[in-house]
């Protein structure tokens, strides 16, 4: 029986413009390739070696065979039919996967109202920005709010908080809340307290401000597949600021009305607030003829070309 | 459980009544799908601090919810 090389199903070959490349989703890698090469693989999908072989002169096939089995990319087989490509669908039942809360004692929207819409929208993982000095009252009832919805998880940036109480009350505020992934404390000059509680020098403001490395790769099943059809920087999220304002990004701009005026579940099924979510990487200018671009985070605004 | 007859899925159990399920619950929404994915639409977790720990219902998203990236010598 003839020999086939069969790609692994987490490993998805991507074409760019120059040059193409192997993401090896289940691994966190990604192997760069001649173009050629990715046609190569492509034809292997489909024949036998031998017959691949017979289209090719020297010895570059097995060379290039040998070079992706050892990096296991794929692997050997004489029933090449039985093996099946995984799904690429994207599919999650939350209409807002995504959430990011700016909050400050001055804000004057109800949590819980927004809580429990969040809930409705199915909102899995939230993100929170406490602005100002804060306290552990204000924080333990803001959490409360969060604590029967169906959130997975919830990263925290808190602006500033005492320094005479902060090892016992962000602890306490991390027992409480087993659904705070973890914690980070601004403007403290604290040492370690406790793992996946962080205290940095630097203010909130400068840190959070600087921009998403865009050269950085996220090589994930979960990532590649929403990048593949969605902006997964707009892509089922809503922001709210510390005004009530309603946004797809906090560092955006544009907002879409105020929460204390405003149903959010009625704004974000408006198509004006996702019209942003299906432009992908493959349409966005810079990322599109890039072999990586599927493992890219396009954390950016998105400017229509005109 | 409060109630004793079988419920349509619409109907929620009392939230008193959720501390006493194991872990959660899932009822189903019925929806129109294209492909064949996750079949339920929601998930309520009890607000017992017993059932509510880190190791059992809490997972991180594979996707970055914000630009934010603080490196580890920040």
């Amino acid at each position: 029986m003839d020999t086939f090389f069969k790609l692994f199903s987490c490993s998805k070959v991507v074409r760019g413009k120059k040059l193409g490349a192997v993401y090896l989703l289940n691994r966190a890698r990604i192997e760069r390739i001649p173009l050629d090469v990715c046609d190569l693989i492509e034809e292997l999908q489909m024949h036998s070696i031998k017959s691949v072989q017979s289209n090719y002169s020297g010895n570059i096939v097995e060379q290039w065979v040998q070079y992706l089995w050892r990096n296991n990319v794929g692997h050997f087989t004489e029933e090449p039919n039985c093996f099946c490509e995984s799904p690429i669908e994207y599919a999650v039942p939350s209409i807002i996967q995504r959430a990011q809360i700016e909050f400050s004692s001055k804000s004057s929207y109800n949590v819980a109202a927004v809580a429990d819409k969040l809930d409705g929208l199915l909102c899995k993982h939230l993100e929170v920005r406490v602005w100002g000095e804060s306290d552990y009252d204000m924080l333990n009832s803001f959490f409360k709010c969060f604590k029967s919805t169906c959130i997975r998880s919830i990263n925290v940036y808190i602006e500033s908080y005492s320094k005479d109480l902060i090892h016992q009350d962000i602890p306490q505020i991390f027992r409480n809340n087993p659904k705070i992934s973890f914690i980070n404390v601004f403007n403290s000059k604290e040492k370690f307290i406790q793992q996946d509680i962080y205290t940095l020098n630097g203010t909130m403001d400068s840190l959070i401000g600087e921009k998403w490395d865009l050269t950085k790769t996220l090589v994930n099943f979960s990532f590649f597949t929403e990048s593949l059809s969605f902006n997964t920087f707009y892509n089922k999220k809503v922001a709210i600021d510390k005004d009530g304002l309603i946004k797809n990004d906090l560092s955006l701009q544009e907002s879409f009305g105020n929460v204390r005026e405003l149903n959010i579940e009625e704004v974000v099924l408006d198509p004006f607030f996702s019209r942003y979510w299906k432009i992908n990487v493959d349409c966005i200018e810079n990322i599109k003829d890039s072999e990586l671009r599927y493992a890219i985070y396009p954390a950016r605004e998105i400017e229509k070309k005109r | 459980m409060a109630y004793r007859k079988r419920q349509k899925y619409e109907d929620l159990i009392a939230e008193k009544d959720l501390k006493n399920l194991p872990l959660a619950f899932r009822f189903l929404i019925r929806r129109e799908t294209n492909t064949i994915g996750e079949m339920y639409s929601y998930v309520r977790f009890s607000t017992s601090k017993k059932l509510g720990t880190c190791s059992l219902n809490n997972y991180t998203d594979l996707t970055p919810i914000s630009g934010i990236f603080i490196s580890e010598e920040k």
